[in-house]
């Protein structure tokens, strides 16, 4: 997932800036979006990426997670478990985790001695 | 480009595989709650379990002549896994926290547990005539098993008590 943000204020007394956070594939404007105050001390801002690395790594993950949390559900689905059948499967909407592990299914083949 | 780890996994009946891939100088981070593993196997390289809990540190190489290696010793905890070079190491893991197993490698006929499982860690043996390759694995029995090595690696794991 991809995520942008908008800096709307800069005040450098302070060392403040305020800004908003969005999915890139948000349905809406940034400008819909809530708007937070961040103070430059918590930030690394070496360079432009440490900066946004920092910026996203502190407030803005939890900010776009929160957002699509509360968006609307429009698919209402069902958990499974246990024995799989896909006869039972077909025509049913199926809650699941995009898994974003760097985990891959081991091949393995169950034989009979 | 930073050398990297790649994690395979495979939940079977009663216990899971993992199996990991990495580079020389890789670096991996296993958390306390992920930590199940029994056994480790090195298939090839070197790798070391690290500990560090304050300020004491304890480091562990392990490689392949080392055979089945039980780190039941590392389950529940933080480990840091770092590759001294090039590996490729199995993992064999309880699914339930409370069952634990005891597991050996096999280079010899035996005679089955009907609370064991077998799995083929490397190349090509041939057990009661029938042909198996690495990750090919099976439930035994009561019986005997006839095998005929030809420097492949077997594993048997049985489950042993319940908390």
């Amino acid at each position: 997932m991809k995520a942008i943000f908008k800096i709307i204020k800069y005040n450098p007394e302070r060392q403040q800036i305020v800004v908003r956070f969005a999915r890139l594939r948000a349905p809406e404007s940034i400008e819909k979006y809530r708007k937070v105050a961040i103070n430059l001390s918590h930030l690394d801002c070496y360079d432009s990426e440490s900066f946004v690395k920092s910026l996203m790594r502190k407030f803005g993950n939890d900010m776009v997670k929160q957002q699509e949390e509360k968006e609307p559900i429009i698919n209402e689905a069902e958990t499974i478990s246990g024995k799989l059948n896909f006869e039972d499967l077909v025509g049913k909407t199926i809650e699941c985790k995009v898994d974003e592990s760097k985990r891959a299914i081991l091949k393995m083949r169950r034989v009979e001695l | 480009m930073n050398p990297s780890i790649k994690r395979f996994v495979k939940k079977c009946e009663d216990f899971y595989i993992c199996a990991e891939i990495g580079e020389k100088m890789a670096v991996g981070v296993e958390y306390a709650d992920d930590r199940l593993t029994l056994y480790q196997y090195i298939v090839k390289g070197k790798i070391s379990f690290n500990t560090i809990d304050g300020d004491n540190f304890t480091r562990e190489i392990c490689e392949s002549k080392d055979g089945l290696i039980d780190v039941k010793k590392y389950l529940h905890q933080r480990l840091l896994l770092t590759a001294d070079e090039d590996f490729f190491m199995i993992g064999f893991n309880s699914i339930n926290k409370n069952v634990t197993w005891d597991g050996e490698l096999k280079t010899k006929s035996f005679t089955g547990d009907s609370n064991s499982w077998l799995l083929v860690l490397d190349g090509k043996p041939t057990i009661n005539g029938k042909s198996l390759s690495r990750f090919d694995y099976a439930k035994l029995e009561d019986k005997l098993y006839d095998v005929t090595l030809n420097d492949g690696v077997i594993g048997v794991f049985t489950k042993t008590c319940l908390f």
